[in-house]
């Protein structure tokens, strides 16, 4: 009679374990599909958030191409308005480099053209000019630069409440600058013209 | 039976949520590090396409220029062209990276390359 109890008695053990396994996995079984559905939305959001973010930086990133581009063409079109033939704008096999003061005067002579040719490389690299900001010439520690200013837009159908209803597009701004020949930043005894 | 039964009826339980859905979080965590990658090659690629219409357009070397830039990367980088018109010389060049790839299932054996494009103006020596 005692060795049958001391072989039932672990039996039943056993028994009440299994079985209080068995409600455990009922009820965290319960619990985990909310949890997941949870997760799964938080991490679908996060997703398409980091999306969004990648594409603002990459209208970014390519708005300052468009701008490098800009800046360059608004430069050409300054030494050519200067009258600087010359590749370097240092030492020239064409016309002599004009001096500062003369240069900075061709600038606000020709902004129509600088603005048409920046404008033009800008639409080049997917761009536009941003109306707001024209090509400027800036004056820094290392001299004078030229500034170009470009826009570039994308579609976030997401947020088309929140975007200019006129265009239903986020505008990304981005802006470069390009330095001036040294004969235009070597004598800057003309600061009117400058911004 | 109450409290008590209550209590032990859920032990356990974290440890078996945890485990369902770690292959659900590791693989999250690896696609949100893809993105990343994804959004790194792609300014990776708009700087070194810049970089290098700027080289082609003085007339220099432009697949250095985009190596230098992307580093570990591989990057193929196309002959620049060069044309003439009304409004001067200008250069397109054009360039592809390759993302790199976190080991994913539905990505195994695939490639992914993002390419950019840029049109810069150019030295008048160099339009033929």
């Amino acid at each position: 009679m005692n060795a049958r109890a001391g072989t039932v008695r672990p039996l039943r053990a056993a028994g009440r374990r299994t079985a209080a396994a068995r409600r455990t996995l009922r009820s965290a079984a319960g619990s985990i599909t909310p949890a997941v559905l949870g997760i799964v939305l938080a991490l679908l959001l996060v997703s398409i958030l980091l999306a969004d973010f990648v594409a603002v930086l990459a209208a970014h990133a390519a708005g300052l191409t468009a701008a490098d581009s800009a800046a360059a063409a608004a430069l050409q079109a300054w030494r050519a308005a200067a009258g600087d033939a010359s590749e370097t704008g240092s030492a020239g096999d064409g016309l002599a480099p004009p001096a500062a003061c003369a240069a900075l005067s061709a600038f606000d002579a020709a902004q129509a053209e600088i603005a048409a040719a920046a404008a033009h490389y800008a639409a080049a690299n997917g761009a536009s000019l941003d109306p707001e900001h024209p090509p400027v010439l800036v004056a820094g520690h290392d001299g004078i630069a030229i500034r170009v200013t470009v826009l570039r837009s994308l579609r976030l159908p997401q947020y088309a409440d929140r975007l200019d209803p006129a265009h239903q597009r986020l505008r990304v701004r981005s802006s470069a600058a390009w330095p001036a020949p040294d004969w235009a930043s070597a004598d800057l005894t003309c600061p009117d013209l400058l911004p | 039976m109450g409290e008590g039964w209550r209590l032990r009826r859920q032990e356990g339980s974290q440890a078996l949520e945890l485990v369902a859905l770690l292959p659900l979080l590791v693989t999250t965590a690896l696609v949100l590090w893809q993105f990343a990658l994804t959004g790194y090659t792609l300014i990776v690629a708009e700087t070194a396409v810049r970089d290098a219409g700027r080289a082609a357009a003085a007339g220099q070397d432009p697949v250095a220029a985009a190596r230098l830039v992307a580093g570990d990367l591989p990057v193929t980088v196309d002959p620049p062209s060069y044309a003439g018109d009304a409004a001067g010389c200008q250069v397109s060049l054009r360039l592809q990276v390759e993302v790199p790839l976190v080991a994913l299932p539905f990505l195994r054996g695939r490639s992914l390359s993002i390419a950019r494009q840029a049109i810069m103006p150019a030295a008048a020596g160099l339009c033929p």
